[in-house]
């Protein structure tokens, strides 16, 4: 049985549409970064597949069921965000002790135990926590409800470099542990690397891209040459990202389907080929179709005026 | 008006406001931290309870509300009161007196001054008879007050002096009454009227009378005002 | 990890215990608004003063009236507050749906209609207490009316019952504001208006409806038109919920 299932998933916020025709499944036990740009609709599509959000049309399944408004999916899942809502009055101790009693899989210790481990006072309330420390808490909140699908929602955000490591470690310790589905959206694809076993990409509301984490890496290719001499072998190629540089050059980001042949032309043209990393893969498929460009065009064009 | 109406309603409206918007938002600054309402309502039911216990136990007691039926027995009895004072009766007035005076007197002639106010009045009654010389008495009767049933004990006494020539009637002092009632709250009251009491429906007895009855020897001249009082002849 | 199935009513017990922790606040108004109500009654609820020969009668009544009342309208209050969406997403921190998350706000107001009307009943004991110690007044008169324990249930439950039929009408109140926050002003403007209207046409819905229930001597009657109208209102709120999203 897959653990997600998406098919043709919409979703409109008023006049905006915020998920696109989206469709994609995802097997059970699987470690997948969900990674996209700010407002690309990762937010809303965690949130329907976490039965919080109704989807709009098309067709979403968690575990066989719908998730909305599912008692089923609810006790299944968790979904982990920042602005995670916990009651005032209860102490984090006693969040803990009520994750105890409606998650059927949650492991105490282990709460308790990382609960320690990142210098938390039982007193405390969710409410005074700083960013950082909230983010950590919500996170041990997912790790110990040991959900067999677990939705992390940026969960690391506020956290300092120490702690995500941390996180990354006790993330992947546990699951190896104690396999589930996990989702993870994040914006520091670079440190998750080895922690992901597949990505979704999402850009503006639908799919980019979904592959294994190894396919991922491999997935592009960067050239840099003389313009005229790149261009040449990028007919009938899939150019991802191309960038001019000074004295005729450039930079392209292909998809990496050449042959050996191809590979040993292009290097006798003194084109210099190079791996590009998942990260900035990302950020090249995602790039904005409209208003081509970087951040520094918007600075170049208002020198010119 | 409508405003005053309100006042209430609008006074709560803000309290709770204002505390909701507390408790979500100061748990920080440590008022309505945790647990606080809890046991600020732990607090108050020991309060309530205590209370209850001790009003419960002390002799405050319970005493059901007598109110229309000792009524109508106080009309019949004022009634019977007034007929008697009419008659000259004074046998049967004797469980109502209050007070009496007797003055030696030898004049053949008494002046009656009543020194009257409008809240005060009081019915005088003079009887002349022969079972008296050289002695003027008088009595002051009064039927019981009562509030709700209940009689009030102290009782109120016009001051009766003899002069040389004058016997003066002044009105004695009022009494201040003030009672503290306790109804029972109107969701008690929602079925029949055996449950509980509207305070609305408290009864001050209406029918309370009193009179100042003086007897003189027979053929003493009495000088006093037109209807200043009522001549009585017992037959 | 294995998947597991849950129980409507295993849920929702569980969340009106997670209510009962988490939602404190609602007794610190609730004695807060209480202790008010004292406050107001030391004043009596009412006065009569009466002359007679030689007498001046002046009788001050205490009642809790004014706490029950009160008691009353914390039910609307705090039912309405339940229903923002601070405390809808309380619930959905943990495992629960809108079936679940209804149901057990529900119950949940009914405990505190019961707390509520406990305590604002036995407040009338304290009011007294203290009037018989500390306020001026020579002699004591009691009207303790309810002798028997049997009617003092029956006056607790009619009171409990009121309660919560205004919490029902709160509640359903609050999801209506939650659809568009506008209807905060709308809606109150809209009702009040209707009032006046219905009022000026000969038809003083507000009187009507205090007649129906207030002036309703059976007990079981009550009963029956109190928890009637209770559920119509929570049920037409659950329909208004059923078109919320929980986390936006």
């Amino acid at each position: 049985m897959k653990a997600i299932k998406c098919k043709d998933l919409n979703k409109r916020y008023y006049r905006m549409n915020a998920l696109n025709d989206l469709s994609f499944s995802i097997e059970e036990n699987k470690i997948v970064g969900v990674i996209g740009r700010n407002g690309a609709g990762k937010t809303t599509m965690l949130k329907i597949i976490a039965g919080l959000l109704k989807e709009k049309s098309g067709i979403v399944e968690v575990y066989g069921r719908k998730p909305f408004n599912n008692l089923f999916v609810s006790a299944n899942t968790i979904y982990i965000d920042d602005a995670m809502n916990f009651p005032t009055a209860l102490t984090l101790k006693e969040i803990l002790e009520e994750g105890k009693r409606f998650y059927h899989h949650w492991d105490h210790d282990l709460a308790l135990s990382l609960f320690d481990y990142f210098g938390f006072d039982s007193r405390q309330h969710h409410n005074e926590l700083s960013k950082g420390k909230e983010s950590t808490f919500n996170m041990i909140v997912g790790l110990a409800s040991r959900s067999p699908l677990t939705i992390f929602d940026e969960p690391t955000t506020g956290m300092d470099a120490a702690v995500r490591k941390d996180f990354y470690r006790a993330l992947l310790k546990d699951y190896l542990a104690h396999p589930r589905t996990i989702l993870l959206s994040t914006h520091h694809l670079e440190e998750m690397e080895d922690l992901l076993e597949e990505v979704l990409v999402i850009h503006e509301g639908s799919l980019r891209l979904h592959m294994s984490m190894d396919d991922l890496k491999e997935y592009g290719l960067g050239l840099t040459g003389k313009r005229d001499v790149v261009d040449s072998f990028l007919i009938e190629k899939e150019i991802l990202w191309k960038k001019e540089q000074a004295f005729d050059t450039c930079y392209v980001v292909v998809k990496n389907d050449f042959t050996d042949h191809e590979y040993r032309r292009m290097q006798e043209a003194g084109i210099q080929i190079s791996p590009v990393k998942a990260n900035d893969l990302c950020i090249y498929l995602t790039e904005p179709q409209h208003g081509k460009g970087s951040v520094d065009d918007v600075f170049d064009r208002s020198t010119d005026v | 008006m409508i405003i005053v109406a309100f006042l209430p309603v609008l006074i709560l409206l803000a309290v709770f406001i204002a505390l909701s918007l507390l408790i979500k938002k100061s748990s920080r600054f440590g008022f309505a931290r945790g647990k606080t309402g809890l046991w600020m309502l732990i607090g108050y039911s020991v309060l309530l309870v205590g209370s209850t216990i001790v009003f419960l136990v002390l002799p405050i007691g319970s005493t059901e509300l007598r109110g229309q039926e000792n009524d109508r027995d106080a009309e019949q009895k004022s009634q019977q009161f007034y007929e008697a004072v009419h008659e000259g009766k004074v046998d049967d007035m004797e469980e109502w007196r209050i007070h009496e005076w007797s003055f030696p007197f030898n004049d053949e002639q008494i002046v009656l001054q009543v020194l009257e106010n409008d809240v005060n009045g009081v019915n005088i009654f003079v009887e002349h008879t022969d079972e008296l010389t050289e002695t003027v008495e008088a009595f002051y009767y009064q039927t019981p007050l009562t509030v709700n049933g209940y009689e009030v004990e102290e009782k109120y006494m016009p001051a009766v002096v003899l002069g040389a020539t004058t016997l003066s009637i002044y009105p004695g002092e009022t009494l201040n009454l003030k009672y503290k009632m306790f109804g029972t709250e109107f969701p008690f009251r929602l079925f029949g009227e055996e449950n509980g009491y509207a305070w609305g429906r408290t009864t001050v007895s209406h029918w309370n009378g009193s009179a100042l009855y003086i007897r003189v020897p027979e053929g003493l001249d009495v000088v006093a005002d037109q209807n200043a009082y009522t001549e009585v002849n017992p037959s | 990890m294995s998947l597991i199935e849950v129980q409507t009513s295993e849920i929702v017990k569980k969340q009106i215990g997670y209510k009962w922790k988490s939602y404190t606040g609602v007794f610190t108004s609730l004695v807060v608004i209480q202790l008010l109500g004292l406050l107001f009654s030391l004043n009596g609820s009412g006065s009569m003063g009466s002359g007679r020969t030689g007498y001046d009668v002046n009788i001050t009544y205490y009642t809790a009236d004014i706490v029950v009342g009160f008691t009353i309208f914390w039910g609307f209050l705090t039912a309405f507050l339940l229903t923002t969406k601070a405390y809808r997403e309380d619930d959905f921190a943990f495992v629960t749906n809108r079936k679940t998350s209804t149901l057990s706000t529900i119950a949940f107001l009914f405990v505190l209609c019961v707390i509520g009307a406990v305590t604002a009943l036995l407040s009338s004991f304290t009011l007294k207490l203290f009037a018989y110690f500390i306020l001026p007044g020579e002699e004591m008169l009691l009207t303790q009316g309810v002798g028997n324990g049997s009617a003092w249930l029956l006056g607790m439950v009619a009171t409990i019952l009121i309660i919560f039929l205004f919490s029902s009408l709160g509640y359903l109140a609050g999801m209506i504001v939650q659809l568009n926050k506008m209807l905060v002003i709308i809606l109150p403007v809209v009702v009040i208006g209707l009032m006046i209207l219905l009022y000026r046409g000969g038809f003083p819905v507000q009187v009507y409806f205090f007649e129906f229930f207030f002036e309703e001597s059976n007990a079981w009657l009550f009963t029956l038109k109190t928890l009637s109208a209770t559920t119509i209102f929570y049920a037409l709120a659950v329909l208004v919920s059923n078109r919320l999203e929980v986390k936006q």
